[in-house]
């Protein structure tokens, strides 16, 4: 899938763990990992809204578009 | 829910079991006709040399048909029939070995598409018991299923066809053309790709579980 998911370049940047991170949205983490793993289809803007929240930023540090080309 | 299912699989198996029973006795009637021709050969009885082909017609003018008479046993007399699926008896000279070894093989191939099918349902069901309901493997399953069906469908129309192409050659009947049509009215394609369709709304239904499932 073209779109990439940099959750985990925030999470290190923030120095956050999964499970933190985790229990601060209100996530499980084992959903918390499918989304750090790209392996997710979809994001809800709730979800999205609370990472941003949580990480203090914005939802394009988080999701990037690389071209498949 | 599983109530429903049974009762369901219930009527799905008695319909089997009265189709095999007439598959049966059909075979039965065979088998003692065989036995019955050995023994007259045996015994120094000239034997009818023929073999029995399955036939479909289509009679190409109803309202004067005449096509064939049979004796009403009832009071003796002769009335007019209308067959659309009879039995008749191919001279064994007419039959040449090749087509007789590729109708057997046609017939085996029914045969062993009849069973895939029917072990490929109870697999299904058995997983529907198991609560393996929204699966891949149902949705191959039900693939297989109609796959099968249709070949099965398919390898009976040749045996048909091949079946009147040899007939054809020895007899034929008044207003009345030798057709391949009625075998249409056999459900076993309708079955097939009505499971086929089955299997592509459960693979529709799946996808959209695991979109769901992975939308977090």
């Amino acid at each position: 899938m073209p779109i990439i998911v940099n959750l985990d370049v925030m999470m290190a940047k923030r120095k956050i763990s999964l499970g933190e991170l985790a229990e601060r949205i209100d996530l499980t983490p084992a959903n918390l990992s499918i989304l750090k793993t790209g392996k997710a289809k979809a994001v809800r803007f709730s979800t999205l809204e609370a990472i941003c929240k949580e990480l203090n930023c914005q939802p394009g540090d988080i999701l990037e578009y690389q071209s498949e080309e | 829910m599983k109530k429903r299912l049974n009762l369901i699989c219930l009527g799905i198996v008695l319909a089997v079991l009265v189709s095999m029973s007439f598959l049966f006795s059909t075979f039965y009637y065979g088998f003692k006709a065989g036995i019955d021709a050995y023994e007259q050969g045996a015994a120094g009885v000239e034997k009818l040399d023929v073999t029995y082909k399955m036939i479909g017609t289509m009679p190409t003018d109803v309202i004067t048909n005449e096509t064939a008479t049979a004796i009403n046993e009832k009071d003796g007399s002769t009335v007019s029939i209308l067959p659309f699926i009879s039995m008749i008896g191919v001279p064994n000279e007419k039959v040449d070995a090749t087509d007789s070894i590729f109708l057997s093989l046609l017939d085996w191939m029914v045969m062993i598409c009849c069973i895939y099918a029917i072990v490929q349902f109870v697999k299904m069901i058995r997983n529907i018991h198991r609560n393996i309901i929204f699966d891949w493997a149902n949705v191959k399953r039900l693939r297989r299923l109609g796959l099968s069906l249709i070949l099965c469908f398919c390898c009976s129309l040749v045996t048909f066809a091949i079946n009147n192409h040899l007939v054809s050659q020895v007899i034929s009947l008044k207003d009345c053309d030798f057709s391949i049509a009625f075998q249409f009215s056999d459900p076993t394609l309708l079955i097939g790709f009505t499971s086929l369709l089955f299997a592509e709304i459960f693979a529709i239904g799946l996808r959209l579980k695991e979109e769901n499932d992975l939308t977090i």
